[in-house]
């Protein structure tokens, strides 16, 4: 399935660099990446939820709804995260709805700071794109 | 035309008498009872005078006569004294009012029930306007699974409700999450401002997700909305109404039951009136079905700013001296209350 948004994921911000198709698809293995997609109206996930993964909007809109009722359209490109993971998981800062058809990438939080054993070279400018991006 | 200083004395008289007694006046009693300083000739003279410029008029069944509504009127404008209310009644008003503080419609109904207690009248209270109102809080409980409770709260401690049935089951978070919506949307807005919005559309263009659920729930919302601004009126001691004179008729009794039992037309009445302690004497009220009447109200604020009403409806022989003063003491009493909970609140 991923392999159809490839193009997609390699326009994004966050993929800067990483230009070959081969190491974005590697992000499966070294980052548990998936892509995943909502129907209209679904939940992805709700406030206060443990999050394992850490996902960006590749088609379509999320609502984000913060906890005082305010809500946020997240387009294409946008980060469902408010800072930069790090450690095993974060706990959700807001509840997210598919706001129309979604499609989201998402990785595994764990894996952006670890080295992966792969070893792989574009492992070390995702986390320096994501940190540029949420300095 | 003024009239005389005699003229005034002699009406007075009898405006003061047949308050009391509800008997026709005549020239003997008024000389027996009070010392005017002239003879029963001269004040029978002066009666007649006072039927010929419409004060007095002269029922076919007695000697006597009784006043006008021109009579009232000069007599609650110029000859009324104040009526002082005995230390003991103030204490008691004072006293239960604010021993029942704990919310508005519940305050206000005890001051209705208070004043018919005190007036022997029939008494009401209608609860503020709520035009100006603002949103605090929006909720929607489940109920079962297709069932919820819509709750709007106002800034001023208004709660309005409905029970709404939905087509399709939502669960618990996305009613949550409406409610929290809908609160994050209009809170702090006037119920009055949010009636003109279209709460729909700003679903359809900015939220797709909860589009749907807006559209199922928004008739209700709005209705539970209007709801929130409707004028709540409470009338009391309707049945003091039987031991008045005025009233032995069971025709008459009947026309003033049904009267105030038309409790749309009443309220929009008092709604309509002017703020103030006001008195409208008989022929006085536009109403048709209010012209044998009087009606006495003065209004009361809330935090100073909304404005609700209390009063007495009763014969237009009335004893008006007492009743003003009671109604001022009360609404006072109520303004006060509600100025002090404002000002706790706002510590």
């Amino acid at each position: 399935m991923m392999e159809q948004y490839l193009e997609l994921i390699k326009a994004h911000p966050a993929f800067e660099g990483i230009t070959q198709d081969e190491d974005i698809l590697w992000l499966r293995k070294c980052m548990e990446a998936r892509v995943e997609t909502f129907q209209r109206g679904a939940t992805v996930f709700r406030e206060g939820d443990e999050r394992l993964f850490a996902s960006i909007v590749l088609q379509g809109n999320a609502l984000a709804v913060s906890a005082d009722g305010h809500a946020e359209k997240i387009g294409a490109g946008g980060y469902l995260f408010r800072e930069m993971p790090s450690g095993q998981s974060f706990y959700a800062p807001f509840t997210v709805l598919a706001d129309t058809e979604l499609t989201v990438f998402s990785m595994r939080v764990l894996r952006l700071y670890k080295l992966c054993s792969f070893r792989c070279v574009f492992h070390a400018r995702l986390l320096e794109n994501l940190h540029n991006y949420f300095k | 035309m003024e009239l005389s200083e005699r003229k005034l004395q002699i009406l007075h008289a009898v405006v003061a008498d047949f308050i009391y007694s509800a008997e026709p006046v005549g020239s003997r009693t008024l000389s027996r009872k009070y010392d005017m300083g002239i003879s029963p000739a001269t004040i029978r003279n002066e009666m007649s005078d006072l039927e010929d410029m419409g004060y007095l008029s002269h029922p076919h069944t007695s000697a006597g006569r009784i006043p006008s509504d021109k009579a009232y009127r000069l007599y609650v404008d110029q000859l009324m004294k104040d009526y002082e209310i005995p230390d003991t009644e103030k204490t008691i008003i004072a006293e239960k009012l604010t021993q029942n503080v704990r919310e508005l419609e519940r305050t206000v109904r005890y001051a209705a029930t208070l004043l018919s207690e005190i007036t022997n009248l029939a008494s009401f209270a209608i609860t503020p306007s709520r035009t100006e109102n603002t949103l605090k809080y929006v909720n929607l409980l489940p109920v079962d699974e297709r069932t919820v409770v819509l709750m709007i709260i106002g800034e001023d401690g208004k709660v309005s409700n409905a029970n709404i049935r939905l087509e399709h089951e939502y669960a618990a978070e996305n009613l949550e999450l409406m409610s929290r919506v809908l609160t994050h949307n209009f809170k702090g807005k006037t119920i009055n401002n949010i009636l003109t919005l279209d709460i729909v559309k700003a679903f359809e263009s900015d939220m797709f997700a909860l589009h749907d659920f807006a559209q199922r729930i928004a008739p209700d919302f709005l209705d539970t909305l209007e709801r929130m601004m409707t004028v709540d009126l409470y009338m009391e001691g309707l049945t003091n109404i039987f031991s008045i004179p005025e009233y032995n008729d069971i025709d008459k009794a009947r026309c003033f039951i049904e009267m105030v039992q038309k409790r749309q037309q009443f309220t929009e009445v008092l709604v309509n009136r002017e703020n103030g302690l006001i008195i409208t004497i008989g022929s006085e009220n536009a109403e048709d079905y209010m012209k044998d009447c009087s009606l006495v109200t003065a209004d009361y604020r809330i935090d100073g700013r909304l404005v609700g009403k209390i009063g007495v409806i009763g014969p237009t022989r009335m004893k008006y001296g007492e009743v003003t003063s009671v109604l001022k003491y009360m609404s006072d009493n109520i303004s006060r209350t509600f100025q002090l909970k404002g000002e706790k609140k706002d510590e």
